[in-house]
């Protein structure tokens, strides 16, 4: 039978991921009814996924017919808190999140993060899923469960500001986003709290960022994204007219990151953090790839291809928006350098360069760090007429390879 | 919460009213939208007649009308309890109940649901003087109800309006004393709908900081606002930077009054005709209750066919207070009393710790009361023991 190999996945977040290469083990499993119940970890998502997977594809065919309520969902595979079955389930409720068939699997997200250090519950009710689309009970028994705790992770060293994008200490006054690197993934808080951005007259500037709740962070938290109020930097809307800009040109302005920001661990930063930059003038002009300089290496080598380009780009749109293509339009494999506040990219390729000819394929949506891209300005759209536009969603600067 | 009526509703012509208003209820609604309103700390809660939700945002400055599609009317006359109502929302929330902190409680006075909204920050706590929005801003909406149960209300894609308050405290604006805190959780401090009218207690960013907006609704982006005095007695000192801390709208002397409660617990009244645009109020003190104490909420009720006033304190017990006494007090409190009450008196009742309150129905009270032993219980006042 399909029910045999049905199990309880735990799925955690990338940090917990992180911790577990580092030989710690990221959840322990106090107490499972049943030697079939397994658990992996994966990268899904900043929250955790508890999993049954394994369950008849007719069964689930039925499921997805029946559109669940949150309440049927919590009785069929309800998660508690506190690693046991409670007594009382009308004193403690099952935890609040979403549910979703996928992959022949179902999958419970909870509403926030699993908290490291607290023991949960999750148990999957085989009575309660078959009365549910009324068919008999046919996996032999009544439920399985499972216990599990994710262990608080140790401290290893004190997480620091590892980088913060743009590099470069003038920026444009419409600049759109800044990335914040960390050492170690960071803990849940709200971010907004801990960021702030002082100008030249030591005034903290009000809101600058789009709020976004929890924070716009990666995977792994390891890296914030934050995002300049976009209405301010709009030419002509609401906010932009009002509040006006929230940098502003010819001004010196320090963004401070509180030491007291608290990372995966619990653990305060090892110590704040300023990076102060000079304003220029708006830059409202398009990416233009004609502008850079291609530099091509010797075929035989692993010497890498750089480009050059007359202005800094955006870092993380960088690391992922250039593919270098032969001549029969396969990617080549290799690594890619940012260096020069985001003015120097470099290919190093896994193989040695063969003669022949390639090219740098952009993706037109590549950014500058006012979020003009190769197609047009951030807030305005371009005329087709203008000659200087890419078209497309690739443009291609070709080079050769050649014996030297 | 305050939700309240100018005259006793009683009975039969409760019913009456709440059925008669179904049609108003649409009709306030029609200028909504569909959406997801961008609500960054629902800091203040309470609701009009129609079950229209209004929720005060701090820190964004702005209210908002929801319309929560609870709209089937509760006939329940008993009570409503959830003992340790922190451990039951942390269940529910996957996390311990000393995380879970409460920043407002209102009932919709059709579905008699009581909306809680809440946050995850009670363990952030440092000073008996912090308020629960000063410790973060709350993000998540429950509700409990009737039969006790405890929903999570999604606010996406919901039918709503926004109204914004013009000239909020600055976002940086330092409290005086309070270390670490901005006066910004204070744009909103309380609201009360009377009258087709939102009144929002706050703080401005005008030289007199203490303000009372008003706002029509349906909303018309055309808020006033007026600035606000008192004579702070027990201080013996004019204040004009301390925010009402809760207050209600009444009748005194068939005048329509606000009714205000301030830390350190003067009661000021402040006629409704005299709030005008862009204008600076003096109130007239009714009575200093003592020092040292945050007025948390205030409620009117009706007992054998008599308005009361039920003030809950975060270290004086619950206050009835009778609306004749305010009649009575003529010409206020205008010198330091050598007391250290003065003015209108008060009726301390049982019920200390009491953090919330909120109508229910004709019979009862809502609550929220932390008990001895460390826990929060949502329970029920009933008003037949609240007499004077």
């Amino acid at each position: 039978m399909q029910q045999e190999f049905i199990k309880i996945l735990l799925i955690t977040a990338g940090l917990f991921v992180a911790i577990s290469c580092k030989k710690a083990g990221p959840a322990v499993f106090l107490k499972s009814s049943d030697s079939s119940i397994e658990v992996r970890f994966r990268e899904v998502s900043n929250f955790g996924t508890v999993a049954a997977v394994g369950i008849d594809s007719r069964l689930l065919n039925k499921l997805r017919e029946k559109h669940l309520s949150l309440k049927q969902w919590q009785r069929v595979f309800p998660v508690f808190v506190g690693g046991t079955y409670p007594a009382d389930v009308g004193e403690k409720p099952p935890i609040l999140g979403t549910y979703k068939i996928e992959n022949q699997t179902i999958f419970f997200k909870p509403r926030f993060p699993f908290r490291p250090g607290l023991a949960y519950y999750a148990r999957f009710d085989f009575i309660q899923l078959y009365s549910l689309v009324d068919w008999i009970n046919a996996s032999g028994r009544d439920f399985m469960e499972s216990t599990f705790l994710l262990e608080k992770p140790t401290r290893i060293a004190p997480t620091t500001v590892t980088n913060i994008f743009p590099s470069a200490n003038v920026v444009p006054a419409n600049l759109l986003r800044l990335y914040i690197h960390f050492s170690a993934p960071m803990g849940p808080a709200n971010p907004y709290e801990y960021v702030h951005l002082l100008n030249s007259r030591n005034e903290e500037v009000a809101q600058p960022f789009v709020e976004v709740e929890q924070g716009l962070w990666d995977r792994d938290r390891k890296r914030l994204t934050l995002f300049f109020h976009p209405g301010r930097l709009k030419r002509g809307v609401a906010p932009n007219l009002k509040m006006g800009p929230p940098l502003r040109k010819g001004e010196t302005f320090r963004l401070i990151l509180d030491r007291n920001w608290k990372d995966a661990y619990g653990n305060p930063l090892e110590k704040g953090f300023q990076k102060e930059f000079k304003v220029a003038a708006d830059d409202r002009t398009p990416v233009s790839e004609k502008e850079w300089r291609v530099t091509s290496p010797p075929a035989g080598t692993r010497q890498p291809l750089i480009l050059n380009f007359p202005g800094p780009l955006d870092h993380a749109l960088l690391s992922r928006m250039i593919l270098i293509v032969d001549a029969k339009g396969n990617s080549v494999t290799g690594v890619t350098e940012i260096s020069k506040s985001e003015m120097h990219w470099e290919f190093m390729p896994d193989s040695l360069w063969a003669s022949g000819i390639y090219s740098v394929a952009v993706n037109t949506a590549l950014e500058d760090l006012a979020g003009n891209n190769l197609n047009g300005v951030f807030d305005r759209e371009m005329k087709g007429s203008d000659q200087q536009i890419a078209t497309g969603d690739f443009v291609k600067l070709q080079f050769g390879v050649t014996q030297h | 919460m305050k939700f309240f009526y100018f005259f006793s509703i009683v009975g039969a012509f409760f019913a009456m009213v709440v059925f008669s208003q179904t049609s108003v209820a649409k009709s306030t609604r029609n200028d909504f939208t569909t959406g997801t309103p961008d609500i960054k700390s629902m800091g203040t809660l309470t609701f009009n007649s129609d079950g229209v939700l209004f929720i005060g945002d701090s820190k964004s400055a702005a209210v908002f009308a929801i319309d929560l599609m609870d709209q089937t009317p509760s006939n329940k006359e008993d009570g409503l309890e959830v003992r340790d109502i922190e451990s039951k929302i942390a269940s529910m929330l996957g996390t311990t109940a000393d995380e879970i902190l409460i920043h407002d409680l209102a009932v919709n006075p059709i579905s008699k649901s009581a909306y809680m909204s809440v946050s995850l920050a009670r363990s952030k706590w440092e000073s008996r003087w912090q308020l629960p929005n000063e410790l973060d801003d709350a993000r998540i909406l429950l509700r409990v109800t009737p039969a006790g149960e405890i929903q999570e209300v999604s606010l996406q894609n919901v039918r709503y309006s926004r109204a914004v308050l013009p000239n909020p405290v600055a976002m940086d604006a330092k409290h005086k004393w309070k270390k670490g805190t901005t006066l910004r959780v204070d744009t909103i401090t309380d609201m009360v709908y009377a009258d087709g009218r939102l009144y929002v207690a706050g703080l401005s960013n005008e030289e007199f900081a203490s303000t009372m907006w008003l706002v029509d609704f349906p909303f018309k982006n055309n808020a006033i606002f007026t600035t606000l005095e008192i004579y702070h007695a027990a201080h013996g000192a004019y204040e004009t930077h301390a925010p009402i801390r809760t207050f209600l709208a009444y009748k005194v002397n068939n005048s329509a009054h606000i009714l205000a409660s301030y830390l350190c617990t003067p009661l000021v009244s402040f006629p409704i005709a005299d709030l005008k645009n862009k204008t600076h109020l003096k109130g007239k003190t009714l009575a200093e209750f003592g020092s040292g104490n945050y007025p948390l909420d205030m409620v009117l009720y009706q007992k054998d066919g008599q308005d009361l006033i039920l003030m809950a304190n975060s270290a004086l017990p619950l206050m009835v207070i009778d609306p004749k006494d305010i009649e009575k007090q003529t010409e206020g409190l205008t010198s330091e009393p050598d007391t250290c009450t003065a003015g209108v008196p008060y009726t301390a009742k049982s019920g200390g710790s009491i953090q919330q309150l909120a109508n229910f129905n004709a019979k009862n009270i809502l609550a929220l009361q932390r008990t001895p032993a460390g826990k929060l219980d949502l329970i029920s006042l009933p008003t037949r023991r609240l007499a004077k």
